[in-house]
């Protein structure tokens, strides 16, 4: 597909699982972004402004949480659309990140890529 | 030994008696020697007052024995006693169970050394002290009972509570409680308190060790899951049958690793106590339908009907949703796993006052009536389960039965062995 249908930031520090997302949005006509930590995740979110981010909660350096706070402070950051990724069903975390604006979460292995998709363009309207 | 008046006058008799007795042989043994009929008055006498000497002496010494041995009979048995209550004392002082004797109100009458150790209290320092207060049962429920069946008398075998040390420490224990009527006739309890806190923390490293495997298990399977989701939607015309068979096979292991990981993470989860929980407004019939959405592809698949029907359940039910979910999903996903095809899953609700029932019954294989006491248990299946279907960790229904007392609800069942099973689940509005 030539024309991207939005730009999409993946982080996620297990490279399998983000590949395998980057391969199925890249093939929906998403331009994508990978980062594999936190600190890194939050400097490319807040330069390149993607449509969505998909955010890992356990990751190095800095957890998806922290990440998620810091990105609620800027002036672009707060509105931006964010799709929380866990590994489980971890209610307090999703608590919290709800607490932060982002009521969707994706259990990773709850979940298909095609369901995954589905919310991406969902959340961007697409 | 203490004097009897009557040993004398018997004692006095039987010499007459026997003086007497004696006195008519001699007399006899005298006529027949022809011996002077003078001397016999005094011979006479003299026999009979020797014999009576004689006869009086025999008996006199034959109960001063008879006194020594029932002397030194009574001194054995209170020798004996002596020995075997120091022996008891000892014993219940020095045993490594922690006993405390207890009266009707729960105060402690006395205690042992272990109970001090267990305590971290001097020994007897407890004495007075009302001991189930310092004693919790896994929640107030189970505790409300302890207090109520000591009252009512009943034996408590092997219960696993905690204690409470006075200086605020807390140990897990074993307790068994039973209550017995002393020699005055006045109820008392004896308290067993075996301590298992080691037992305990092994437990919980071992399930600390299960959730952490369990949790980190996730990660790979999902990556699995989702690159052969990538392989299956660019490969369909590339492979052929018996390579889409093969992969089909990797995709269900797949789907059961992924459900035994599950499982045994929310088994962890539930004995570490970490499960939280989150009480929202449920609108109860959504809820459900959309529950029993996930099972139909299953159902049809396996040519199982699942029919439904909400009666008066409709409206709100106040619950943790996600733990809920487990509940239904769980029973749904059994009712389906252990009937036949061309059988049927029922869901029912029915609405009271004060409660909201759900009903899952299926036309399945049923449970065998010998494994019905232990189907909440922890890994176990029943008989016909493990012989029949082969897939199943025995979490499930133990996962149930936990999540349902977290909820504050109850779970049981109705079985018939080939004509099948109803759970009844019952939550409080």
């Amino acid at each position: 597909m030539n024309t991207s249908q939005g730009k999409i930031l993946i982080v996620e520090n297990e490279p399998d699982l983000s590949e395998a997302l980057m391969t199925v949005l890249a093939h929906e006509g998403f331009e994508i972004t990978i980062e594999i930590d936190g600190e890194a995740g939050l400097a490319t979110a807040l330069r390149e402004k993607p449509d969505v981010i998909l955010l890992d909660i356990m990751m190095p350096k800095m957890d998806g949480l922290t990440l998620l706070q810091y990105l609620r402070s800027d002036d672009w950051g707060k509105h931006a659309n964010v799709i929380m990724m866990t590994a489980f069903d971890d209610l307090e975390k999703m608590k919290r990140a709800s607490e932060l604006g982002v009521p969707d979460y994706i259990v990773k292995t709850n979940v298909t890529l095609a369901a995954v998709v589905a919310k991406v363009r969902e959340k961007l309207g697409v | 030994m203490k004097k009897d008046p009557f040993v004398d006058i018997h004692v006095l008799i039987l010499a007459l008696a026997a003086s007497f007795f004696m006195t008519e042989i001699a007399l006899y043994v005298w006529r027949q020697i022809t011996l002077p009929e003078a001397y016999l008055p005094s011979a006479f006498a003299g026999i009979s007052l020797f014999a009576m000497i004689l006869i009086t002496v025999i008996i006199y010494q034959s109960l001063k024995i008879n006194e020594s041995a029932h002397k030194i009979a009574t001194h054995m048995a209170e020798n004996m006693l002596v020995y075997s209550h120091e022996l008891f004392s000892e014993l219940y002082r020095s045993s490594p169970v922690p006993y405390v004797l207890i009266d009707t109100q729960g105060v402690v009458e006395s205690m042992n050394r272990a109970t001090a150790r267990l305590f971290e209290v001097k020994e007897g320092s407890l004495r007075d002290t009302k001991i189930l207060d310092l004693i919790k049962a896994k929640d107030e429920t189970k505790t409300a009972l302890m207090h109520e069946y000591y009252k009512q008398g009943k034996f408590i075998n092997d219960l696993e509570v905690q204690v409470q040390c006075p200086n605020g420490v807390s140990k897990w224990v074993l307790m068994s409680l039973f209550s017995f009527a002393d020699v005055k006739n006045t109820r008392k309890g004896l308290l067993t308190l075996v301590d298992i806190t080691k037992q305990k923390m092994i437990d919980r490293a071992k399930t600390e060790f299960v959730s952490l495997a369990s949790h980190q298990l996730r990660t790979p399977i999902s990556a699995m899951k989702w690159n052969m989701e990538l392989l299956e939607s660019t490969g369909k015309e590339s492979l052929n049958g018996v390579q889409s068979m093969y992969m089909k096979k990797i995709v269900h292991g797949l789907e059961r690793m992924d459900l035994l990981v599950r499982d045994f993470l929310s088994a962890s989860k539930l004995e570490l106590g970490t499960l939280a929980t989150e009480i929202t407004d449920i609108d109860l019939v959504p809820f459900l339908q959309n529950i029993t959405n996930e099972f139909y592809a299953q159902a049809t698949q396996k040519k199982i009907a699942i029919r439904t029907d909400w009666g008066n359940g409709y409206g709100i039910v106040r619950s943790d949703a996600h733990l809920l979910h487990m509940v239904i999903g769980n029973l749904l996903g059994n009712a389906l796993k252990y009937t036949d095809e061309g059988g049927t899953v029922t869901l029912r609700t029915t609405r009271s006052a004060s409660e909201i029932t759900i009903y899952i019954s299926d036309t399945g294989i049923g449970i065998p009536p010998e494994d019905q006491k232990m189907i909440f248990t922890k890994m176990y299946r029943a008989t016909n389960a493990r012989t029949q279907v082969s897939e199943g960790t025995g979490l499930g229904l133990y996962i149930v039965w936990e999540i349902m007392r977290i909820l504050g609800g109850s779970v049981s069942f109705e079985s018939k062995p080939g004509v099948g099973t109803t759970f009844t689940i019952i939550l409080q509005k």
